[in-house]
């Protein structure tokens, strides 16, 4: 463990340790423990106090992500489909980092880690905010024998799959709004993105890719472009492990995506109109150039959009920009 | 007609190979086809006869638009393997995967086709420069489409 990590790891329980055992603890002189931690606030955005007499401290108590805990916290069969776990401390983007690897020959159940996104996103170039140490960054890479259509449905079924597991760690009152994000009334808690590259017609290479808001703080939210909720906010006093959170999430999607490649989206398609929010809702989708308006009805097998527009079911697959009700 | 139904005739479509159905009920009737992007719903206006049609139809290509319908060039096709939004670049105001005149290689990411979030890097399947661009950044795209020209 790096010098940094081992600093980290004592701070995270929130309470003062004086400047002489943080040097003790890490072999370095106590101008270098200052040296170090003046980097951390910088680097990682962590807040620190320091007070005479007593030391440092963390604003907020972290906790880290943790392999040993991630792996004690799955199902066996879930771990034995784990190929590779890493856990990054800071990284530009999971998914992006997962991207460039595939032509390294990884392989399926790699999943990717990090505590600390630099150029998070989601779709359209936008900018997820993925501050140090508090929230869920997640990527899996799997190699499907599905062509890029038969793909199409996994972005709703990854949906289903992180809505369930949440809602099995006691985070209620939870929906999906077409195609895949996860919102607490109205607003966003988890974000989905999908990635895939390949020969057409051959295999195709996914990287599934997942934001949760377990902990944002306001100066964080006043970045983050629509409304939006964390899950500390929804727990109140008992917050759920992030590391179990992760381990759970990872075990639900590692079997979500063996069970995709068997079955497909069909099967879970009344699954997600049961989270749907906005069935039966008037909204806009915003297609290219072009914004239409009409009555959500809910999803298809291949997990497309149904509007009715005029007393016409239509179904839509793809330049959807933004779905937002009318005139509620 | 009750919307059930007509969700369960979308889905007997999208199942099938079936490139239209239309089903006549009294006084209404349901038509859903494949052309264009979407099944189309359309209101009770014909009457007749109770209907099974199923004529055996190429789904989608003829749904491409009238430039692009029939390219007169030379060269190799690389077509949309699903509808979705085309996108030249990684992210909007980054530089385009590739611009006309580019040489590539088999296997190089030539554009992203997004449908339901899900980003779909399209490799071009050959060697070749780029002779043309035949979709437009961050517009809808056709299954098969005709998306670049490769020579």
């Amino acid at each position: 463990m790096d010098t940094r990590q081992n600093l980290l790891r004592t701070l995270a329980d929130g309470r003062f340790h004086s400047g002489e055992a943080l040097a003790e603890q890490c072999g370095i002189s106590r101008t270098a423990v200052w040296k170090q931690l003046s980097q951390i606030k910088a680097q990682l955005g962590l807040e620190i106090f320091s007070v005479k007499g007593r030391g440092y401290r963390l604003a907020v108590p972290l906790e880290l992500l943790d392999q040993l805990r991630i792996e004690q916290a799955m199902s066996v069969s879930a771990c034995a489909k784990i190929s590779v776990l890493e856990i990054k401390g800071q990284i530009d983007s999971t998914n992006s980092y997962l991207m460039t690897r595939v032509s390294d020959g990884i392989e399926s159940g790699h999943v990717c880690l990090a505590e600390q996104q630099t150029a998070g996103r989601g779709r359209q170039g936008r900018v997820w905010i993925s501050p140090y140490g508090n929230n869920i960054y997640l990527s899996i890479f799997w190699r499907f024998t599905l062509d890029l259509a038969g793909i199409s449905g996994l972005s709703l079924a990854a949906g289903v799959i992180v809505a369930k597991t949440l809602n099995q760690l006691g985070v209620m009152d939870i929906g999906l709004k077409w195609p895949n994000d996860i919102l607490w009334h109205d607003k966003k808690l988890a974000g989905i993105l999908i990635e895939v590259s390949g020969e057409q017609g051959g295999p195709s290479n996914v990287v599934l890719g997942l934001g949760l808001n377990c902990r944002i703080s306001g100066s964080d939210g006043e970045a983050i472009g629509q409304p939006w909720i964390d899950l500390a906010a929804l727990a109140g006093e008992k917050p759920t492990s992030r590391n179990l959170l992760a381990a759970k999430l990872v075990e639900a999607l590692l079997e979500g995506l063996n069970e995709f490649q068997q079955r497909g989206f069909s099967a879970m398609v009344d699954e997600w109109n049961r989270y749907d929010l906005y069935q039966g809702k008037t909204v806009a989708l915003q297609a290219g150039s072009q914004s239409i308006i009409g009555v959500h009805r809910g999803v298809g097998r291949n997990g497309a959009l149904l509007l009715e527009v005029s007393g016409e079911i239509k179904a839509y697959h793809g330049g959807e920009l933004s779905l937002r009700v009318v005139g509620k | 007609m009750d919307i059930r139904k007509v969700k369960k005739l979308i889905e007997l479509l999208e199942e099938s190979n079936i490139a239209e159905i239309e089903i006549h009920e009294g006084e209404e009737s349901v038509r859903i086809s494949r052309h264009g992007s979407a099944p189309v719903f359309t209101a009770p206006t014909s009457m007749g006869a109770p209907m099974y049609a199923a004529p055996p139809q190429p789904p989608a290509e003829a749904a491409v638009k009238g430039e692009v319908n029939e390219p007169e060039m030379s060269g190799h096709l690389i077509k949309s393997p699903m509808v979705g939004t085309f996108y030249e670049a990684p992210s909007p105001g980054s530089k385009a995967f590739v611009t006309v005149g580019q040489r590539v290689n088999a296997g190089d990411t030539l554009c992203i086709i997004e449908a339901m979030k899900i980003l779909n890097q399209i490799e071009s399947d050959r060697s070749g420069s780029v002779k043309k661009i035949l979709a437009e950044n961050g517009q809808p795209v056709e299954y098969n489409q005709p998306l670049f020209v490769i020579e």
